[in-house]
């Protein structure tokens, strides 16, 4: 867990800094996309991304409002 | 979608040149609910949104904040990584992404459409989705 999580991002610095540092740690082609499940936010159940595993492909979109 | 947590919220890293500081960030799971609710209310979206942990610990692993494209295929493989948001997300050839400047020399990456167009084709046509829950 980075210095970054579970805080909102403050200023133009702290941004930059948070994608600096993570820039390299992301998912490459090849490799097992790394699992999660996470809720819905309508509260009708939760997703797990290996339930997709000999279905079908995933495209994730991460992102927010602002 | 992952809902993460925002980029620049009205307190935090505020822009008010984009129009899109609009809210808060989320200070509980509830909140971040609330906010997903409202971006696919706004921006009509028909996939599913989940939310990442508050401590957000998806966004790090997929090093996917603020905003990030990928493509899983149906063996769990990586065949996709957009790069990083704003410069990176690019999800049509016809609406480049954010530039810093005219001048910037950012790897924009391949805009996700074209990516999946030839990906497809190589799948015979399988459908791909969003999560479904």
């Amino acid at each position: 867990m980075d210095r970054f999580a579970g805080r909102t991002v403050v200023n133009m610095a702290d941004g930059y800094a948070l994608v600096e540092e993570r820039r390299h740690n992301h998912p490459v082609v090849g490799e097992l996309g790394p699992d999660f499940e996470l809720k819905r936010f309508d509260g009708i159940g939760s997703v797990r991304l290996s339930s997709y595993r000999g279905r079908k492909p995933v495209v994730l979109v991460f992102g927010s409002l602002t | 979608m992952v809902y993460v947590r925002e980029a620049h919220s009205t307190d935090g890293w505020r822009m008010d040149d984009s129009g899109w500081s609009i809210i808060a960030d989320a200070q509980n799971t509830e909140e971040r609910n609330a906010a997903a609710g409202q971006t696919c209310s706004m921006l009509q979206l028909p996939f599913p949104i989940v939310v990442d942990s508050m401590d957000d610990l998806v966004a790090q692993r997929w090093s996917a904040w603020p905003e990030r494209l990928f493509v899983v295929d149906a063996d769990g493989r990586v065949v996709y990584v957009g790069g990083e948001g704003p410069w990176g997300f690019w999800p049509r050839q016809q609406t480049p992404p954010h530039r810093w400047n005219e001048d910037d020399e950012i790897d924009h990456g391949q805009p996700l459409d074209t990516f999946l167009e030839s990906f497809l084709e190589l799948q015979h046509g399988s459908p791909v989705d969003g999560p479904s829950g």
